[in-house]
């Protein structure tokens, strides 16, 4: 019965905690929308706060709502670790295929 | 965590290690296809995507789907604490929103394709990449949404069987894990697709 | 409920199910107790899902071997006309596909599903039912590409539409400016649907390894085999994914007039060779780190020794798997990358050879010094490391970017990867054969044939594959049709056929003796190779509970230290369940979902107008992928809401002889 109470208690805090979390992504959200529709930010700035932000939110979400704050360590590890694969390997190709599509132009430059 | 759980070797229940590996293939699934959507949007430039984006509908929709996750995390929430009647409420709360985002999405491919002719291989009469990249990665996004939708319209119909258990929170937790990822692909996609094409 | 020690097992069930009429199993749930058709069908059991998988992919190395023996007596002779062009497009195609995905893939599943869930103690797989649907879905994926055969081509030419790209299907020849016909299309399809068998396997065998293992039996005394499926399983949920979406793309390509790699609306072609690759290359580390794990196994046992360096052969593993995924584009080094892509990809690919070389030194450790006992299994390990070694050899020189250019689509390249795929891949897959045959039936491979066979096939191959580096090196490319006199390669590829003809007919004479040996063989005593790990805890075959108590596991190599090793380490036991063993029942669910995904997939390529096949035109839409689609929600419905269902048995204590 006790561990009953802990889990109700415990997911009564969880309740306000989604909650805060869920204003956070909406607010994050809104400043990437905004940040945008103003137009006045350089292109490089506004690429790194739409990426901190993306990051922020991406972690937000799976961190709290996807529970891996409470859930063994070696979920967050195997998704994570999925993560990075994949992450690198398109990061990588995208530079091969940049590479790939200057390598064409280039003669017409030098010759 | 609820009911009699069966004892695992690292203490993680099945479904949810399995679903956390297929996550884990997911994040390949959609690298492949936002790579290629990043790739060929350099190369298609006869095309002015400002034009045909609506910045609007797009945030609508993604402030739809991070209210839904919350939704969804409420849900779960419920589920453990076996606390059927606001676990209904929350799961239909995510149903709702869910639909709305796939409403809003219909809308904009019906839109696109048929108001500014911009097909899976066709932008006007010309031949474009950003058709064929858009409409395969936004589309195989949103028949995840559509499948998330779906799983959890069978649980919310579960519930009324009378034959949901204690335990069934855990399952109902796997497909909340399902979800809150189609939404954080959203997240990489809202950036990475829409908003990146006004910078 | 008390234990009846003269009976095998007491249900718990109603009477009426314990005869069931035999008709009605077709319509009811099947449960273990039913038997032949119904029973082959509906199982959820591992070992039976292992042997159907062990079948189907040992016919596939059959009809694999075949189209690769039509293409060796085509290329006998110079200006052969055996077979015309395209079908030697087709055999070598299909040669290719049948061979990586219908039989060495599948062959290792038969494996994994075998012999994992025993290594680690467990009564079955993490998810039964979703066991029996990678099996039936990897055999109607098979069935569905090999039915391009019957369907007739668009022009006439070849053996029925068959696909003629190759089998990494290399765009722009997948565009329909180029095959109007079938083939490409089944060939899409098919490997969705073998993709999607391997997938669902892999998170089963993921949730398996990490969770079901015996109480005791940490990660670090887990047997060699078991961790190779693990990692290959890892290998398989990552790398699947990239050709998944490359398929879909080029089934929209093709389908729906999408221009992902249609050069003339802009779409790049080698944007496939990369997601190909990607897929690629990890593919070729699935396809050889399960046999690692198979020779891991035999070695100790026939020199008498522990493994030698568990952890660094372990941790090699590891390490290729993840390394696996940065090295793909050494497939492509004379594409023009760009120097640093083409630089770092070469240095890639030389660190691979490192935990490579680890493994290999590790196995000859563990031989040095030990009581070596030169058995069947045996012989075809020390076949694996040799000729592996020679393949790996060549693999080097092709991580070299200069190198590589001159061998890039030579004769020299299809040598190293049939060294690296039959020197070690089907010798190892032969050798865990011989090894398991009493666990896999009860029997024992006759051991002088077995040592005839592995004369046989080492000849052959080396005879078949050698002359190939020297045809690579002066120049002979791969996949010609025939060749002139002039070129001087006559007499290697002459001699080079007569190997693969040797090859060939050794490989039958072990597909006959296996298959004799599995219904008809001499039975043998339980531990006939002395052997280390749990699976040879479990009776020969395993009953269907595997094992009537769970053991509880103390070292590594516990079987051996049960026989040989201190009291203290014998293992122990859990008492039996008070309600027995749980046995769930058999379900159709999984095999009628695969039903609806083979009938979705052939309607996806009949869905267009312009194939004319057998005098008529296909002009549906989509009414048959949509019939096939509701099969698969139905079944899906029943499957979810049948529930494991089942009875419990009380296993007769018949394993303590052997663990004490």
């Amino acid at each position: 019965m006790s561990n009953n109470k802990n889990i109700l208690s415990a997911e009564s805090k969880k309740f306000f905690l989604f909650f805060y979390v869920s204003l956070l992504l909406v607010a994050v959200t809104g400043v990437e929308v905004v940040i945008i529709y103003i137009r006045t930010f350089s292109s490089t700035s506004l690429f790194v706060v739409l990426a901190v932000a993306s990051i922020i939110k991406f972690l937000a979400v799976i961190w709290w709502f996807m529970h891996l704050k409470w859930d063994k360590a070696f979920n967050t590890l195997m998704f994570i670790s999925g993560l990075i694969v994949a992450g690198a390997t398109f990061t990588a190709l995208q530079f091969i295929m940049i590479d790939h599509t200057k390598f064409k132009e280039e003669p017409a430059q030098e010759k | 965590m609820s009911g009699h759980a069966v004892q695992t070797s690292t203490g993680i229940p099945n479904k949810k290690l399995a679903m956390w590996a297929f996550l884990a293939s997911d994040c390949m699934f959609f690298g492949t296809l936002i790579s290629t959507h990043l790739i060929y949007r350099k190369i298609a430039d006869n095309i002015n995507i400002r034009e045909i984006f609506d910045i609007e509908l797009t945030s609508f929709s993604t402030f739809i789907l991070l209210g839904s996750s919350l939704f969804m995390a409420l849900a779960v929430s419920a589920a453990h604490k076996s606390s059927m009647q606001s676990m209904r409420k929350m799961l239909a709360g995510t149903i709702f929103f869910g639909l709305i985002f796939l409403a809003c999405q219909v809308y904009e491919f019906y839109h696109f394709a048929v108001g500014l002719e911009l097909t899976l291989s066709t932008f006007r009469g010309d031949y474009n990449l950003f058709g064929t990249t858009f409409y395969v990665l936004t589309g195989t996004h949103g028949v995840h949404v559509a499948l998330g939708v779906f799983w959890l319209i069978s649980w919310l119909i579960y519930s009324y069987t009378g034959k949901m258990k204690p335990e069934n929170a855990e399952d109902v937790e796997v497909a909340g894990l399902y979800w809150h990822f189609v939404d954080v692909v959203w997240i990489i996609i809202f950036p990475v697709v829409y908003l990146i094409e006004y910078i | 409920m008390a234990t009846n020690p003269t009976e095998s097992f007491i249900l718990d069930k109603p009477p009426e199910t314990k005869s069931p009429s035999k008709l009605s199993a077709w319509f009811r749930r099947p449960t273990q107790h039913d038997k032949g058709l119904v029973d082959l069908l509906t199982t959820i059991d591992h070992k039976k899902i292992g042997m159907m998988y062990g079948f189907f992919a040992l016919t596939f190395l059959m009809i694999g071997g075949l189209e690769a023996l039509f293409i060796r007596v085509q290329l006998m002779y110079p200006e052969n006309n055996f077979i015309d062009a395209r079908t030697y497009n087709q055999m070598f195609t299909m040669h290719g596909t049948t061979m990586v995905f219908l039989a060495i893939m599948p062959l290792s599943a038969a494996f994994f599903n075998f012999i994992m869930p025993l290594q680690i103690g467990a009564r079955d797989v993490a998810f039964p039912r979703m066991n029996t649907f990678s099996l039936w879905a990897f055999v109607f994926g098979a069935i569905f590409i090999n039915l391009s055969w019957l369907f007739p081509s668009v022009d006439g030419a070849g053996v029925g539409s068959a696909p003629a790209i190759g089998w990494f299907g290399y765009a722009p020849l997948t565009s329909k400016s180029y095959d109007a016909g079938l083939g490409t299309d089944f060939w899409i399809m098919g490997l969705q649907i073998l993709g999607l068998a391997s997938l669902l396997a892999s998170f089963n065998f993921i949730t398996t390894i990490l969770n079901m293992r015996a109480p005791g039996l940490k990660m670090m005394r887990l047997p060699v085999f078991t961790w190779m499926t693990l990692i290959t399983s890892f290998l398989i949920i990552m790398a699947f994914p990239a050709i998944t979406v490359a398929l879909v793309q080029l089934m929209f390509d093709r389908q729906f007039g999408t221009h992902f790699f249609e050069v003339e609306a802009g779409g790049k072609p080698i944007l496939w060779q990369h997601l190909f690759w990607i897929f690629g290359h990890p593919e070729v580390y699935i396809l050889i780190l399960p046999v690692m794990g198979i020779v891991s196994e035999i070695l100790p046992v026939f020199s008498r020794k522990p493994l030698f360096g568990y952890g660094l052969i372990v941790f090699s593993g590891a390490i290729i798997g993840f390394l696996g995924f940065s090295v793909w584009s050494h497939h492509m080094f004379t594409t023009g990358m760009g120097v640093i892509a083409t630089s770092a990809f070469s240095i890639m690919t030389m660190l691979i050879a490192i935990p490579t070389g680890v493994k290999i030194f590790n196995w000859i450790g563990t031989i040095w010094g030990g009581r070596v006992k030169f058995s069947t299994p045996m012989l075809f390990s020390i076949g694996f490391i040799s000729l592996f070694m020679l393949g790996g050899f060549t693999g080097i020189m092709h991580s070299s970017v200069p190198v590589d250019a001159q061998q890039q689509d030579s004769y020299f390249v299809i040598a190293h990867f049939h060294y690296v795929l039959i020197g070690g891949n089907i010798f190892g897959i032969l050798g865990g054969i011989y090894y398991w045959m009493p666990k896999f039936s009860g029997r024992q491979m006759n051991e002088t044939l077995g040592k005839v066979i592995w004369l046989g096939v080492f000849v052959g191959f080396n005879l078949a594959f050698f002359p190939m580096h020297y045809l690579g090196m002066t120049g002979m490319p791969r996949r010609t049709h025939t060749y002139k006199s002039e070129m001087g390669w006559d007499h290697w590829n002459f001699w080079s056929s007569v190997g693969a003809l040797t090859l060939g007919a050794f490989l039958f004479i072990f597909f006959l003796q296996t298959l004799y040996t599995f219904f008809k063989g001499k039975r043998c005593k339980e531990d006939p190779w002395d052997s280390r790990t749990l699976e040879w805890a479990t009776a020969n075959p395993p009953k269907s509970y595997n094992f009537a108590r769970t053991p509880i596991i103390k070292v590594r190599d516990q079987i051996w230290e049960n026989k040989h090793g201190a009291k203290e380490n014998s293992m122990d036991f859990e008492p039996a369940e008070s309600h027995g063993v749980h046995m769930p029942d058999n379900s159709w669910w999984p095999f009628y979902c695969s039903v609806g995904i083979f009938i979705a997939a052939l309607g996806m390529i009949f869905n267009r107008s312009e194939i004319t096949v057998f005098g008529s035109t296909f002009d549906h839409g989509f009414e048959i992928p949509i019939l096939g689609g509701v099969i698969l929600l139905f079944s899906i419905i029943k499957w979810a809401l049948e529930g494991p269902g089942g009875y419990h048995l009380h296993p007769e204590e018949d394993q303590t002889k052997i663990s004490n």
